[in-house]
């Protein structure tokens, strides 16, 4: 985890006429390559932006 | 994954990197689609044809100048480039008096010796248009945003950009709620030219991180 951005509406309920309330966290969670496709990707991070709901809980003690 | 690359298209082809990916029966449904959606939207009163045209205008209006004002700024005030790093939006607006109340969060990332970031937005086409103006075709296009994340050191090496090894490529997928523009590193050859001479040497692709701005000689 990267940064949060804030709160914002959810964009699946927007995208459905619904109002997104209530707002949702957005983080940036920055993944080594080989988490992503598997293999080693040459000194890449991918950083995405995805919304709490988007992401589950890590089995482990301390999530990513 | 080769860029498909047929021309059976009559849209404006300036740029040698621009895929070409939608086939003319696509494009020709995505007007029809458009047209309907407008119509409807005017019809029902959600928003009038003035505001409509108010609104497109205002977007063309931008430019990557805006941008390229930002960069050059943050290359010669380090106090400004804290702020922009920190809190792009304020910063922007009150050191260089762009509007941006009516756009989404801002985030600006350096690129630097260590790091290189590109962005896109792999779900559609999210782009920091109150900097940047309207995004390329080839950023909207589905090559490049999926092979991007993929193999960025192939796509970058495709816009002529060579990433040392070692330089750890980061690529930056933005959503509609924040959007992201890149601080590129300053060129050598640069050092005695002043805010606005640097502004002119800034590019959108180098705001976008597809390539890396050329050292300058006189």
């Amino acid at each position: 985890m990267a940064a949060v951005h804030g709160f914002f509406a959810d964009p699946a309920a927007l995208a459905h006429h619904r109002h997104g309330t209530p707002p949702i966290a957005l983080y940036q969670v920055v993944f080594p390559y080989a988490e992503v496709w598997g293999n080693e990707g040459n000194a890449v991070t991918i950083a995405a932006d995805i919304y709490e709901h988007w992401l589950e809980r890590d089995g482990g003690s301390d999530g990513n | 994954m080769a860029i498909d690359h047929d021309h059976d298209h009559d849209h404006d082809h300036a740029d040698a990197h621009e895929p070409v990916n939608e086939s003319r029966h696509i494009q020709d449904e995505s007007i029809r689609i458009e047209r309907a959606l407008r119509e409807l939207l005017i019809a029902k009163g959600v928003f009038t044809a003035g505001e409509l045209q108010q609104r497109i205008a205002a977007t063309e209006s931008r430019t990557p100048e805006a941008g390229a004002r930002v960069v050059a700024r943050a290359w010669v005030d380090p106090q400004f480039k804290a702020w922009l790093l920190k809190d792009a939006k304020p910063a922007i607006e009150h050191v260089l008096s762009i509007d941006l109340k009516q756009t989404p969060e801002l985030v600006v990332v350096e690129n630097t010796a260590a790091r290189h970031h590109v962005i896109c937005c792999t779900l559609c086409s999210c782009y920091p248009r109150a900097v940047l103006g309207v995004p390329p075709a080839w950023y909207k296009s589905p090559q490049y945003r999926s092979r991007v994340v993929i193999e960025p050191r192939e796509v970058l090496a495709e816009f002529g950009t060579q990433i040392a090894e070692g330089v750890d490529i980061r690529v930056v997928d933005s959503t509609a709620d924040v959007r992201y523009m890149v601080l590129p590193r300053r060129p050598g050859g640069t050092e005695h030219l002043g805010e606005a001479q640097l502004a002119a040497i800034v590019t959108r692709d180098a705001m976008i991180g597809v390539t890396v701005l050329p050292e300058v000689r006189l």
